[in-house]
């Protein structure tokens, strides 16, 4: 056999793109079904995985939903008059009417609503059951008040406005409303601050488990691996099979994830709409939206991807001599 | 083409396998490797794969010098060469023909091929009609035929046998021989590692023999 004659009939070198290109599907489709046909053989294991993938992703998917939900709730809450700005005693009416609205100029200012000490003195005379004039009778005093209502919720935006109208001549007071705002800002960083915690916690047990059940397999399959090499396969080849059960694994796995949360909402979605309704807030309902959904399983794809290479990877320089 | 100069191969026990081996193999030459057990027939054979690596001097290989050869190359190199295992290693969990299609597999060839020439393998070894059975329902000797269907089906530049006869009666063992023998004259490389004695002095081929590691007679180039 000539030189040229042996290198054509061996296929090694000198073979064409698109043969390359075509033997390089042919192996990723006997990967496909080496790995399918595997995962069906061990039924049990693989669905004992799957499963423990699913869980572990779900926690986070659940927790989003309801860090998703208490933020949409904040927005939702009746922001109330955040700021109360009282007059000193010698500001007339006028003047306060004149402040307010010099007030309600301000950017961060959303509406503001003034209310008059004889306004004051008839809403404190109903509130005590007294009647307006014999309260008028002890003198009013009660000065005039404006009740800012702000865009924003943050404690700094409050905090700005506040600084501001300190500097304000007329102004004798301002009374801050922002305890319940802090608070509820509070648990809303504490949920966030949660969740990435599970984030981090359910990416870490999942690469775990992944490479962990790659381990394994290349482990059992130690001998064809060794095998496989021998006769020319490089490592991309023997590796293949172990990407695409890290693949299926991570897409199973998610989809459980999803499985779960999708009923975690159902299930929840009765009472948080009594809740809701009893509130008088239509709007207020859990959320798990459609791209976090997507990106749930998407994480999860990667997340078997790339244990299952690390793995493989890890585990075939161990039976490789050097 | 093989030369191995001056190698010493010392495995990680400390024991010294093969000691300062030089030899010179032809392309197109047949060469059988004999010595008794433990002389380092398999090592020499393993360093030619590189399933092993020398601890000193040069293996070269079709001009290459393999201790350049790493990563993929690894893989490029050993398709051009065929083996023969003493320990067989086929795969227990597919068929006899699956197990000879693999080495083609890996390297790219046509599927119509693939068929074609995994066929045309087990009909040399005689093993035509086991093409769906397990390795593991069949007797030793058909497994060591069914490893050098595998090692002869890419048509190597280069074959290599270990024991390849050690499983098979003296007739089965002569037509292995015959084959072997026509691989060379259509250009392959081929070296022999072997006990049997009474058949390769019949066959007016180069004979290297080990001792203890150590080349005594066959190294030069004649
Ligand atoms: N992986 C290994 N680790 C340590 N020592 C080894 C290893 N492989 C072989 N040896 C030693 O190296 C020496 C040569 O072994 P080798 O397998 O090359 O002999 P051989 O000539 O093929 O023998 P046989 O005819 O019995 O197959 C032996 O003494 C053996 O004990
Ligand atoms: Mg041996």
């Amino acid at each position: 056999m000539t030189k040229a004659g042996q290198a054509a009939s061996r296929g090694t070198s000198k073979v064409s793109f698109a043969r390359r290109f075509a033997n390089w599907r042919l192996h990723h489709r006997l990967a496909r079904r080496d790995t399918l046909g595997r995962m069906g053989r061990h039924w049990v294991s693989t669905l004992l995985t799957v499963l423990v993938m699913g869980v572990v992703l779900s926690l986070p998917a659940a927790l989003s939903m309801g860090v998703l939900t208490l933020d949409a709730a904040l927005a939702e809450v009746d922001r109330g008059d955040s700021i109360t700005v009282m007059t000193h005693d010698s500001v007339s009416l006028a003047q306060a009417s004149k402040l307010s609205e010099e007030l309600a100029s301000l950017a961060l200012v959303e509406s503001v609503s003034l209310v008059s000490k004889e306004q004051a003195l008839t809403e404190l005379s109903q509130w005590l059951g007294l009647s307006p004039e014999v309260l008028a009778s002890l003198g009013n005093p009660l000065p005039h008040s404006i009740s800012l209502r702000l865009t924003s919720t943050q404690p700094e935006a409050l905090q700005a406005v506040t600084d501001q109208l300190a500097n304000n001549p007329f102004v004798a007071d301002v009374l801050l409303d922002m305890e319940w705002l802090t608070r509820l800002q509070s648990i809303a960083l504490f949920g966030e601050r949660l969740l990435w915690a599970f984030v981090a916690i359910a990416l870490l047990a999942c690469l775990l488990i992944i490479g962990n059940t790659i381990r394994l397999a290349v482990e059992n399959r130690r001998q064809e691996v060794l095998v496989t090499k021998l006769v020319g396969a490089n490592n991309a080849y023997v590796i293949r099979p172990f990407l695409y059960t890290g693949f299926a694994y991570g897409a199973a796995g998610g989809l459980v994830a999803l499985l779960i949360a999708y009923s975690v909402k159902y299930w929840l979605g009765g009472p948080i709409e009594a809740l809701a309704n009893s509130y008088q807030a239509p709007n207020f309902a859990l959320r798990f939206p459609i791209p976090l959904a997507l990106g749930l399983l998407l994480t999860a794809v990667v997340l078997g991807i790339v244990g299952a290479w690390v793995s493989a990877r890890r585990q075939l320089k161990l039976i490789e001599p050097r | 083409m093989i030369e191995f100069d001056r190698v010493s191969k010392r495995y990680d026990s400390g024991r010294d396998a093969l000691r300062e081996l030089s030899l010179f193999i032809e392309p197109e030459e047949l060469v059988f490797l004999t010595g008794h057990s433990g002389a380092g027939k398999s090592t020499l054979l393993k360093l030619i794969m590189i399933m092993e690596r020398q601890t000193r001097g040069r293996v070269i290989v079709n001009g290459n010098d393999l201790q350049a050869v790493k990563g993929g190359g690894i893989a490029k190199h050993r398709q051009d060469i065929g083996v023969v295992f003493q320990d067989h290693q086929l795969l227990y969990d597919r068929s006899v023909y699956d197990n000879v299609a693999l080495p083609l597999l890996i390297c790219g060839f046509e599927h119509r091929d693939i068929g074609r020439r995994v066929r045309a393998a087990l009909d040399k070894v005689g093993l035509l009609d086991k093409e769906k059975s397990n390795p593991e329902a069949l007797s030793g000797g058909e497994q060591q035929r069914v490893g050098i269907a595998r090692a002869v089906a890419s048509r190597p530049k280069i074959l290599l046998a270990d024991e390849p006869t050690g499983n098979l009666d003296p007739a089965l063992s002569a037509e292995i021989m015959a084959l072997f023998r026509a691989f060379s004259r259509a250009g392959v490389t081929v070296l022999i590692a072997t006990h049997d004695l009474a058949l390769i002095s019949r066959m007016q081929h180069r004979i290297l023999t080990l001792k203890d590691g150590a080349l005594v007679t066959g190294g030069g180039r004649d």
